[in-house]
C-alpha cells in the first residue's frame, strides 16, 4: 500500500510539476524592459547596458529562469529624450509580463519618468543615471533602485579628486538639465564643506555650440580645473575646443562619466592626449574587483559579441556592468517574491540577501532606505587611454 | 450770335466739328477696340508673370516661416528645453515670449515633443489639438497649409535624431497678414490637390463662381504649384475690373475731351466774340459809310489789337482813299462839266447853226422885201396923189398910166408874188426858230435838274434837235417812238445829258466806220415792256470790239487817240441811268451791223433799289 501511496505522490509531484511547466510556459517570458538611448548621441551607454543585461538574462535563462520562467529583455530607445522615456515607461506599463525597466544614462530622462513609473507601479532599476533626485524622488512606495553612481557622492568625490591633484581654483561646468543641477547642489556642497566656493560657475545647453561659450565664460575666473558634467556630444566639444588652445591655457578637467556614454573616444582619439581630462567611473573589467566574475563576464561578452577580443573592448563598462548586477538582483527578487507583481518584487527588492556581485559584494543591495547599491567606495577615477579604453588610475 | 460770329467759325463749327467729332468718335472707338484687346491679352501675359510672382511671393512669405521655425529649432535652449523637464519651465516661456512670429504676431510657435505634445509656446493653453497637427509627421520639415490653419513644422534635432518639433502655426485669423496682398492687387486663392480652396484674398469671391465666370472670359487666371507644398495658387483677375479701370480711363478721356472741346470751343466762341463784336462794329460803321464824306470819318478804334491796327489802316485808306476819292471826283466833276459844256458847245453850234439858216434865208427875203419895196411905194404914192385927181379922169388916167407903168417897171407882179414866198419862208424859219429855241428852252431849263414826270419822247426830240448839228453830217437819225409811252419820273437834265452824249457816241461810231455819206443812221426807238422804258440807239456804226466790252462804261476809257476823247461819255451816262435812275444800260452787238445801247428805266413812280449793270452780248 504504502508504494502505492508513494507511487501516487509521485504522479501527483510530476502532474503538478508538469502543470507547473506548463503554466509557466504559457504565461511566457517575464520582460525586463530596456529603456535608454540606444542610437543617439550616448549610445554606447544604452548598448552597453543591453549588452550587461543581455549577459545575465542569458545565463539566467540558462540556469532554469526564474520562477520557471525565462527572462527576456524588451528594448525602447529613448535617444535621451525624456517624453520619449516617459511614453516607452506607459508603453512597458501596459504590456504584460513586465516586470521592471532598466533605464538608462540620462538623469532627466529618469527623472521625468518617475511619475510614470509610480503612477503604473513600475519597477525601475537605474544602471547608469546618477542624478541624486532619481532615487531619492519623494515617492513612497519608491519603485526606483540603483546600482549607479549617485550625484550627491559624485560631486563630494570629483571635489576631492581635484583637491587631491592640488587644484585650488575649481570651476564647474554643467549641462543646464536637472543632471547639471544635482551635480551643481552636490559639488557645492562638497565645496562649501571644505570653505571653498566655486571658482566659476558655467552652463551649457544640450548641443555642441553652446558648451564652448559656456568655457569661454568659464576661463574668465581663470580655474585650474573644471568640474565637468557633460554627456559624449558636448563632451567632445569641450575637449576640442580646450586641445585647441595653447597648452597653457589647456585646463585639467574632471569628469563625471557622462562622457563615457557615447563616441566620445572614438571621435576624441587625437587628442585625448592634448587635454588632461580624468573621468569618473565605478566598476572597470581591467581592474576587476572580482576577477573571476570579471573574466567570466569577459568570457561570455566576446563571445557574443562582434568585435570584442578582450576587456579593453567592451564599450561604457560601467553600463554592462551595472545592469548585469541588476538583473540578478531583480531575478533574486522575483524568486524571492515569488511573482512578477510589481509591488511584491519591489518590496522583494528592499529586502534582497547578501549578493556577490560583479561589482562589488551586496550587502544587501537595497533596504527600504536606501536603494542606491554603490556608494563612494565604488568610485575611482580613469583616463581614456589612445585606443579609447578607459583605463582606471 | 451767327452775326456776331466769324463765318470761317461757323464752316468749323457747324460742318467741321461734327464731322471731326464723328470721325475722332470712331478712331477713339477703334483705338479703344485695339487698346482693350492689347491691355486683355497684355494682362494675360502680366498675369502669367504675376503668378509666377505670387508664387515667388507667397513662396517666399512661407519659406521665411520656415526658416523662423528652422532658426528656433536649432536654438540651444529648444534642444535643452526638449531634455530639461524639470528646469525648462525656468526659460523656454520667457524665450517663446520674446518670439516674433514673421507676418502676424497672432501666430502660435511651439515646441512639441516628440509625439506632437506641445511642450511650451508663446500662447498660454495651446494644446496640440488646439493647433490641429494631428496629421503631421514630426520627422520632416513641413509646411501644411489647409482651411483651418497654416502649419509649418521643423524638427528639433539632436545627435541627427529628430527629438521633437517646432511648430508655427497660423489660425485664419492670421491668414490675410500671413499671405499679405498682391503686388498688383490681384485676388488669388491657394487651393489643395482637390481644387478645395484652403484661402481666399478676397472674402467675398467665390472661386466656384470664377470658374463658371471662364466661359464669359470674365476673368483670367493662372494656376501655379505653391513651392514646395501640394498647394496651388490660382492667382486671378476680373477682365472687368481691370476694363473698369480702362473704362474709367476713356470716361476720363472723354471727359476730358469734352472739357477740353468745351473750352476749346468756348475759348473759339468767346475769342471769337472778342474779335467779332469789334469787326462787326468795324464792318457796320463801314457799311455806313455811302460817300467820301463817310470814308474820311475815323472808324472806333477798338478791340484786340490786330482789329484796332486794321482800323487805324482803314481809317488811314480812308483817308486817302477819300482824298483820292475827292480828287477824283473833283476830276470827274470837271470832266463831267467838261462833257457837258462840249456838249453844251455842240448844241449851242448846233444851235445856231440851225439859227443861221431860217435867220438868213429870213434875212434874204426881208431884205429882198426891202429892196423891193421902192416900187411899191412908188406905186402907193402915185396911189396916194390919185386921191387927189379924183374927178379929173385925165390926171386919173395919167396917173393909172404912170401906176401901170410902174408896175410893169418895177415887176410887181413877180415881186409880190415872191413877197408871198418870201413871207411864207420868213414865218417858216421864224416857226423853225422858235421851236429851236423853244427845245433849247427846254433843254436847258433850270427845271430839268429836278426829278419830275418826264415825257422822254419829248426829251428824245429835243436831244435830236439840238444835236442836230453833231450827227447831221454823218447820219440820219430816226425816230421810232411809242406814243403811248407814259411820262415817268426822272431828271430831265440827266436824260438830256445821257441823250446827247449817247447820240454823240453814236455819232462817233459812224464817223469812225467812215460810211458814205447817206448811209450812216441812228434809229432811236421807245417801247413799254414789264413795266419798264426800253430806250433804245442804235447805229450802224463802227460797233464795239469784244476786247472792251467789259471797260466801255469805265471812266476815262476810250478808243480814241488822246486828246480826242475824254472816255467819259458813255461812264456818265451809265452813272446816271444805273445809280441816280436805278436803271440799266447795256449793249448788244447785232448781227445786221448795228450797235445797240439799250436803256432801261422804270416806270414806276417810287425808285427801286438799284440794279447792278449788265453786260450783255445777246
Amino acid at each position: 500500500m504504502s508504494w502505492l501511496i508513494r507511487f501516487c505522490a509521485l504522479v501527483s509531484t510530476f502532474v503538478f510539476f508538469l502543470i507547473f511547466i506548463m503554466a509557466a510556459k504559457a504565461a511566457g517570458p517575464i520582460i525586463i524592459g530596456l529603456d535608454a538611448d540606444m542610437s543617439s548621441g550616448s549610445a554606447r551607454s544604452g548598448q552597453s547596458i543591453k549588452r550587461g543585461a543581455e549577459l545575465a538574462i542569458y545565463e539566467i535563462n540558462k540556469s532554469g529562469g526564474v520562477l520557471g520562467r525565462n527572462l527576456k529583455l524588451q528594448i525602447r530607445d529613448h535617444r535621451g529624450n525624456p517624453s520619449r522615456g516617459v511614453d516607452n515607461i506607459v508603453a512597458f506599463s501596459g504590456m504584460t509580463n513586465v516586470v521592471a525597466v532598466i533605464g538608462g544614462l540620462h538623469t532627466p530622462v529618469a527623472l521625468h519618468e518617475l511619475e510614470a513609473i509610480h503612477t503604473n507601479k513600475m519597477l525601475y532599476l537605474g544602471p547608469w543615471a546618477a542624478g541624486t533626485p532619481i532615487v531619492k524622488n519623494g515617492y513612497q512606495p519608491n519603485y526606483v533602485f540603483r546600482v549607479s553612481v549617485r550625484d550627491e557622492f559624485a560631486g563630494g568625490y570629483l571635489v576631492e579628486q581635484a583637491l587631491k591633484r592640488g587644484h585650488k581654483r575649481i570651476a564647474l561646468l554643467l549641462e543646464n538639465t536637472g543632471w547639471g543641477r544635482s551635480n551643481e547642489r552636490a559639488m557645492k556642497k562638497a565645496l562649501y564643506r571644505r570653505d571653498m566656493n566655486p571658482a566659476g560657475l558655467a552652463w551649457f545647453h544640450w548641443g555642441p555650440t553652446d558648451i564652448q561659450a559656456a568655457l569661454v565664460d568659464l576661463e574668465k575666473s581663470q580655474p585650474d580645473v573644471i568640474l565637468l558634467v557633460a554627456n559624449a556630444p558636448e563632451g567632445l566639444a569641450l575637449i576640442r575646443a580646450m586641445a585647441k588652445r595653447p597648452k597653457d591655457r589647456r585646463i585639467p578637467i574632471l569628469s563625471h562619466w557622462g562622457i563615457s556614454g557615447g563616441e566620445f573616444a572614438s571621435q576624441a582619439k587625437n587628442i585625448l592626449n592634448e587635454v588632461d581630462l580624468l573621468l569618473l567611473q565605478t566598476f572597470s573589467f581591467l581592474d576587476p574587483v572580482f576577477p573571476e566574475k570579471s573574466d567570466k563576464f569577459v568570457t561570455a561578452y566576446t563571445a557574443r559579441y562582434p568585435n570584442v577580443f578582450s576587456a579593453r573592448d567592451i564599450i561604457a563598462p560601467v553600463g554592462a556592468a551595472h545592469a548585469f548586477d541588476l538583473v540578478y538582483l531583480l531575478a533574486k527578487a522575483i524568486e524571492k517574491a515569488g511573482t512578477i507583481d510589481r509591488p511584491a518584487v519591489r518590496d522583494a527588492m528592499e529586502n534582497l540577501d547578501k549578493y556577490n556581485g560583479l561589482v562589488r559584494v551586496y550587502d544587501p543591495a537595497f533596504t527600504a532606505t536606501r536603494h542606491d547599491a554603490l556608494d563612494v567606495e565604488d568610485f575611482r577615477m580613469a583616463r581614456f587611454a589612445e585606443d579609447g579604453t578607459i583605463v582606471p588610475q | 450770335m451767327q452775326q456776331n460770329f466769324p463765318t470761317l467759325l461757323r464752316s468749323a463749327l457747324g460742318i467741321l466739328l461734327p464731322v471731326s467729332l464723328v470721325v475722332l468718335t470712331l478712331i477713339w472707338l477703334g483705338t479703344n477696340f485695339f487698346l482693350q484687346r492689347s491691355v486683355e491679352n497684355e494682362l494675360r501675359v502680366h498675369l502669367e508673370a504675376n503668378g509666377q510672382r505670387e508664387v515667388a511671393r507667397i513662396t517666399t512669405r512661407l519659406a521665411s516661416l520656415s526658416a523662423f521655425a528652422r532658426t528656433v529649432a536649432i536654438n540651444d535652449l529648444i534642444i535643452n528645453g526638449l531634455i530639461d523637464v524639470d528646469g525648462r519651465a525656468s526659460y523656454l516661456p520667457t524665450f517663446f515670449r520674446s518670439l516674433a512670429p514673421p507676418a502676424s504676431s497672432g501666430a502660435i510657435v511651439a515646441l512639441l515633443d516628440y509625439r506632437g505634445r506641445v511642450i511650451a509656446s508663446n500662447s498660454p493653453g495651446t494644446s496640440a489639438g488646439s493647433l490641429n497637427i494631428y496629421n503631421l509627421d514630426l520627422e520632416k520639415s513641413s509646411l501644411v497649409i489647409t482651411r483651418s490653419a497654416v502649419n509649418v513644422l521643423e524638427p528639433v534635432m539632436y545627435n541627427g535624431f529628430v527629438e521633437g518639433a517646432i511648430i508655427l502655426s497660423y489660425s485664419p485669423l492670421d491668414f490675410p497678414a500671413l499671405y499679405g496682398h498682391s503686388r498688383f492687387g490681384d485676388d488669388f486663392f491657394i487651393i489643395n490637390d482637390r481644387d478645395v480652396v484652403l484661402y481666399g484674398s478676397n472674402p467675398s469671391l467665390s472661386l466656384a463662381e470664377i470658374k463658371k465666370d471662364f466661359q464669359s472670359e470674365t476673368w483670367i487666371t493662372v494656376n501655379k504649384d505653391l513651392g514646395s507644398t501640394d498647394r496651388k495658387l490660382i492667382v486671378a483677375v476680373n477682365l472687368q475690373s481691370r476694363q473698369k479701370l480702362l473704362t474709367d480711363f476713356n470716361i476720363a478721356q472723354i471727359v476730358g475731351l469734352v472739357l477740353f472741346g468745351s473750352a476749346f470751343i468756348g475759348l473759339l466762341v468767346f475769342a471769337a466774340k472778342f474779335m467779332t463784336r469789334p469787326l462787326s462794329s468795324l464792318a457796320s460803321e463801314i457799311s455806313d459809310i455811302h460817300n467820301v464824306q463817310g470814308l474820311v470819318v475815323p472808324l472806333k478804334v477798338e478791340g484786340p489789337s490786330e482789329i484796332a491796327r486794321l482800323a487805324i489802316a482803314f481809317n488811314e485808306m480812308g483817308q486817302s482813299l477819300g482824298a483820292a476819292l475827292l480828287k477824283e471826283q473833283m476830276l470827274e466833276l470837271n470832266l463831267r462839266q467838261a462833257k457837258k459844256l462840249e456838249s453844251v458847245g455842240q448844241m449851242a453850234c448846233g444851235v445856231a447853226h440851225e439859227l443861221n439858216t431860217p435867220c438868213q434865208y429870213i434875212g434874204d427875203n426881208l431884205r429882198f422885201v426891202d429892196q423891193n419895196m421902192s416900187g411899191i411905194f412908188d406905186v402907193i404914192e402915185v396911189i396916194t396923189r390919185l386921191e387927189n385927181d379924183i374927178g379929173d379922169p385925165e390926171a386919173t388916167e395919167e396917173k393909172l398910166q404912170t401906176i401901170i407903168e410902174l408896175v410893169k417897171s418895177h415887176d410887181l407882179n413877180y415881186i409880190l408874188k415872191e413877197f408871198r414866198v418870201a413871207t411864207a419862208e420868213s414865218l417858216e424859219g421864224i416857226i423853225k426858230v422858235s421851236g429851236i429855241i423853244s427845245a433849247l428852252q427846254e433843254f436847258s431849263s433850270p427845271m430839268a435838274q429836278n426829278f419830275a414826270q418826264t415825257s422822254i419822247n419829248q426829251l428824245l426830240q429835243n436831244a435830236v434837235i439840238v444835236s442836230r448839228n453833231v450827227w447831221h453830217d454823218f447820219a440820219d437819225v430816226k425816230l421810232d417812238l411809242d406814243e403811248t409811252l407814259p411820262e415817268i419820273h426822272c431828271c430831265a437834265a440827266d436824260i438830256n445829258q445821257v441823250l446827247l452824249n449817247m447820240i454823240m457816241n453814236s455819232t462817233r461810231a459812224i464817223e469812225d466806220s467812215c460810211r458814205n455819206e447817206g448811209e450812216g443812221l441812228i434809229v432811236i426807238s421807245t417801247r413799254q415792256e414789264c413795266g419798264n422804258l426800253e430806250l433804245r440807239i442804235a447805229d450802224n456804226g463802227c460797233g464795239i470790239p469784244d476786247a472792251v466790252r467789259d471797260r466801255v462804261f469805265d471812266p476815262f476809257f476810250t478808243t480814241k487817240e488822246h486828246g480826242q476823247g475824254t472816255g467819259h461819255g458813255l461812264a456818265v451816262a451809265y452813272d446816271l441811268i444805273v445809280n441816280k435812275h436805278c436803271g440799266v444800260l447795256e449793249f448788244e452787238n447785232s448781227d445786221n451791223g448795228f450797235t445797240t445801247f439799250l436803256i432801261r428805266l422804270p416806270l414806276e413812280t417810287e425808285l427801286p433799289q438799284p440794279v447792278s449793270a449788265a453786260v450783255s452780248n445777246q
